[in-house]
């Protein structure tokens, strides 16, 4: 994906603790963002990601290199680029931040 | 997922807390997908048609016999809690009042004044004319008489039910002046191009 914006530069981490209302369902997890009133269905990676990655602001190449403990990762770079993505998209959506 | 696994994700606390998803954890559960996400679309989102008719902003609001187009907007509902875009629902349906080109007379602020047909749109309510051309080319924006005033300002005290008012009917002539009386619901202009392109049960009437 392409971005114009310069990705070492961004530092990302956790939203504050009481933005998010996790519940367990299934396999994965209901976040009920409080701020925006939105719901979302996130798989166990995703949880994994905005809380424990992200508990220390950390920019994206950093979080992928912490991916790449517990996933399997046959192209570092496309696998840098879908984090990226992940990122920005998460951002959008209000459940991780930009420092 | 086996159901001990399962077991271990749902919450047993009984507070709301989800157990923290650590590295050991996933290991151990083998999970080799990227994170993913499915946002709920909301349900004012999921429940709105695709009957969405915006106000009139560019004077477009007339018909071609010259009325101006009132929706009601109590007949439909509003987008998102916008004041600028109206859902129609499925089928569509919503009450116009067609307002026909006149001189009427309202309650205002400043006492009984003449209106035009947008505001009367915007205010609702009840409103006075008079069976007569609208511009006569020597007195197309006089002043009321003193006894039109006198008429106009009894008929507004009775409509509103105001003890001790004066005793007139409407219609055509005699010592009530002849003034005629409509009443509007508070709506949104639209316009006729707009009304058009919807293919339902839109009731239009006329005024």
């Amino acid at each position: 994906m392409g971005t114009n914006v310069n990705e070492t530069e961004i530092l990302w981490c956790s939203p504050p603790k009481d933005a998010i209302r996790w519940i367990a369902y299934d396999d994965g997890f209901v976040a009920y963002h409080r701020p925006s009133g939105s719901t979302h269905f996130l798989n166990a990676a995703s949880k994994f990601l905005i809380e424990e990655i992200l508990s220390d602001p950390k920019d994206a190449s950093t979080v992928a290199d912490d991916f790449a403990d517990v996933v399997t990762v046959d192209d570092p770079q496309a696998h840098l680029d879908e984090i990226r993505a992940m990122l920005l998209r998460f951002d959008e959506l209000g459940l991780v931040r930009r420092l | 997922m086996p159901k001990e696994k399962m077991d271990k994700n749902q919450d047993h606390t009984g507070t709301g807390k989800t157990p923290a998803m650590s590295r050991r954890s996933l290991l151990k559960g083998g999970i080799s997908a990227m994170p993913a996400v499915l946002t709920l679309q909301s349900g004012a989102a999921l429940a709105r048609s695709s009957n969405l008719i915006s106000v009139s902003r560019r004077g477009d609001h007339k018909d071609h016999w010259g009325r101006t187009l009132c929706l009601d907007t109590k007949s439909v509902y509003p987008v998102d809690g916008s004041r600028r875009q109206y859902d129609l629902g499925h089928p569509a349906y919503g009450r116009v009042a067609a307002i026909r080109d006149r001189e009427y007379y309202g309650l205002t602020p400043n006492g009984i004044r003449e209106v035009d047909e947008s505001m009367m749109c915007r205010r609702g309510g009840v409103y006075y004319y008079r069976k007569r051309e609208r511009y006569r080319w020597h007195d197309s924006r006089r002043n009321l008489s003193e006894q039109e005033m006198e008429q106009l300002t009894a008929l507004q005290a009775a409509d509103s039910g105001i003890a001790g008012s004066a005793n007139l009917q409407y219609g055509h002539g005699g010592h009530d002046g002849g003034w005629q009386r409509v009443k509007v619901h508070r709506g949104v202009l639209v316009s006729a191009t707009a009304l058009s392109s919807f293919s339902g049960n839109i009731v239009v009437k006329d005024l």
